[in-house]
């Protein structure tokens, strides 16, 4: 191969990077997180995220899972260190969620699972949900936002379990807490308020709001 | 005079009371809900509306209309309970026959006892009428008793039993026949001259009572209730026995229900069905309608109506609105066939701003800008299906409003906004 052919072949790869690039930036979600993750983070923390992932995914947990949350973490400038330790620790509920719900669960219902375990649910009550056959990322976060809120989580699975063999729509089960908190503004505690809610799915009288 | 009045004018007192306590199911039936269909929270709601209702043949027969006003109380208590109290005045429509009236009713029932097995509490009524023609008549009861709901989602049993007392007062002016004169009558369906010798006032009161029971049965198939009752009650005329069917079905805002009963009563056999539909039209104003034939009342000897309906316009009050608590960041739009959603975000800044972006995973934490419209900031974005956390940059400082909905704690301090897209079909 001579210059010239050296300098075509060049200007073609040049093309191909340019035509590539072009294509690629305005949709970042096509190069996926990990790829994102190697361009946005250092190259030593990059190593540390993939030996982190590269375990967690050993164990069932979809990595993307992991590189988005890094991506989240430098998109708020938080420090290598610190994104490191987040990572662990969301794929240590990812992992007990998945634990909970099983492992043919889908990356929503884990995702579901790890922030209802970050906002005080048990992996037991996540457990007991999916030992009824629900699987509902929104049931779960429902789920969470009661216990959240200060329902006892027997009350707030019972609820939980109603609205889903009611198959509920997700604008009406969002509802829910907004009705037990509504109760509990009246006096009501929250295992009253939640049992109250209960009791009027229960009873088929219309209760959540018509 | 006081006392039973004889012969001619006896009937037709007989009829024209028939008349008044007809009436009282009227109002009862219009105005009234079942405390089991109580919302959630305390709600005073405003109603208006018209019925027609067709007399029982022994008052007559005929129409009466009403054009229907009240004012309704929905107080919800502990465990499931709650009280509906209403007030409601029925003004007649010309040419109808019946008289302006005016109502109170206090329904409801508390549950102290739950377990696996289901709940036993109580259930009571209070209630309060009073109609002007075609005579003046007033009645007064307050009748309550055990209730026990049994089984479990599937499948209730539940038992009332119930006992009641009350009185009723009828006033009659009619003018009788004297001695060479000529029958007449002042009363609101006869004519004649008025004279003081010979104007009669007859007061009738009369003791109320009864006492009894109920079962129902009813079997949960999807959105449906189906089932049927039965029951049985000794009352100041008598025995009153009814068997019948049930059906309810709710879906979203709307709810459907209806009964046919069997009732036989001290003058006879009465068939009742009534079918009723509740709508919430959102913004607070509902619907409620009803058609049907009334079913006879053991305590007020009220008779099962020949057929009628009516309906009522209401707005809703919510003192603790639990709608509006919490502010919603996000509306699916549309589905798309990759199983994603077309998502419209909106937020409104706590300030102010020059700039607001929104990120999330589902940009993999780029900053996506939002436009201006009004005080909303808004953009539409095609989301995958899953559970996605997003917050918003506001002037490039992280935000997330104090009322979003499913905000979850991040790993920083911060918090998240949470959004989810569900698959056609996930549940």
């Amino acid at each position: 191969m001579n210059i010239d052919g050296i300098h075509a072949m060049s200007l073609r790869v040049l093309l191909v990077l340019c035509v590539l690039g072009g294509a690629l930036s305005p949709v970042q979600a096509q190069s996926g997180p990990r790829a994102r993750a190697e361009a946005v983070l250092p190259a030593g923390t990059f190593r540390d995220l993939e030996a982190i992932a590269n375990e967690a995914g050993g164990r069932g947990i979809p990595t993307e899972l992991l590189y988005s949350k890094a991506l989240e973490g430098a998109a708020k400038k938080v420090p290598p260190p610190m994104l490191l330790s987040a990572v662990r620790g969301y794929a240590e509920r990812l992992g007990t969620a998945r634990q909970a719900f099983g492992t043919e669960a889908a990356a929503p219902m884990l995702v579901a699972g790890a922030d209802a375990i970050q906002r005080g649910v048990t992996p037991d009550a996540l457990r007991s949900m999916a030992e009824g056959g629900h699987h509902s990322p929104m049931a779960v976060l429902v789920l969470a936002d009661l216990v959240e809120t200060g329902v006892p989580s027997p009350q707030a699975l019972q609820v939980l379990r109603e609205a889903m063999s009611e198959r509920m729509n997700d604008q009406r089960m969002l509802q829910i807490p907004e009705h037990v908190r509504g109760l509990m503004r009246e006096g009501h505690s929250p295992m009253a308020a939640a049992e109250r809610v209960w009791s009027r799915m229960h009873r088929g009288g219309g209760g959540m709001g018509g | 005079m006081t006392g039973h009045q004889k012969g001619r004018g006896g009937a037709a007192l007989s009829r024209r009371t028939c008349w008044a306590v007809h009436c009282v199911v009227v109002a009862a039936w219009v105005i009234g809900v079942p405390p089991d269909a109580l919302g959630q929270s305390t709600r005073l709601t405003v109603e208006a509306g018209a019925s027609q209702v067709q007399a029982p043949a022994e008052a007559g027969g005929g129409t009466s209309r009403f054009l229907v006003g009240g004012l309704r109380l929905e107080l919800p208590g502990a465990s499931g309970g709650g009280w509906l109290a209403s007030v409601s005045g029925g003004r007649s429509a010309a040419g109808g026959l019946g008289g302006n009236y005016v109502a109170g009713n206090v329904d409801g029932s508390a549950w102290f006892a739950r377990g696996g097995w289901g709940m036993l509490g109580v259930r009571a009524r209070a209630l309060g009428f009073k109609v002007t023609a075609p005579v003046l008549y007033s009645v007064a009861g307050v009748e309550g008793g055990p209730s026990l709901l049994l089984g479990g989602r599937r499948l209730t049993l539940r038992l009332d039993g119930v006992g009641g007392l009350g009185q009723s007062r009828t006033r009659y002016e009619a003018q009788v026949e004297s001695a060479g004169g000529r029958p007449g009558g002042r009363d609101h369906m006869g004519g004649g001259v008025p004279s003081p010798d010979s104007m009669v006032v007859t007061n009738l009161n009369a003791d109320l009572w009864r006492y009894g029971g109920s079962a129902e049965l009813l079997v949960r198939m999807g959105p449906a209730l189906l089932g049927g009752a039965a029951g049985v009650h000794e009352s100041a005329a008598g025995t009153f026995r009814f068997v019948g069917l049930r059906a309810v079905v709710s879906r979203g805002r709307f709810s459907v229900g209806g009964r046919v009963d069997r009732w036989a009563t001290p003058t006879g056999s009465a068939p009742a069905a009534a079918l009723w539909v509740s709508a919430d039209l959102g913004g607070g104003w509902s619907l409620r309608g009803l058609l049907g034939r009334t079913e006879p009342d053991p305590l007020t000897l009220a008779s099962a109506s020949r057929g009628g309906g009516g309906f009522l316009l209401g707005r809703e009050f919510l003192p603790g609105d639990p709608e509006t608590g919490r502010e919603t960041l996000y509306e699916t739009r549309a589905m798309t066939a990759g199983g994603g959603a077309r998502v419209q975000i909106r937020v409104r800044p706590p300030r102010q701003a020059d700039s607001v972006q929104v990120t999330g995973d589902f940009t993999l934490w780029e900053a996506e800008p939002m436009r201006r419209h009004g005080e909303v900031w808004l953009v539409e974005l095609e989301i995958p299906a899953g559970v996605h956390h997003f917050g918003f940059l506001v002037d490039g400082e992280w935000y997330v409003p104090a009322e979003a909905q499913d905000a979850v704690p991040d790993e920083w301090g911060r918090r998240n906004a949470t959004l989810v897209v569900e698959h056609e079909g996930e549940r």
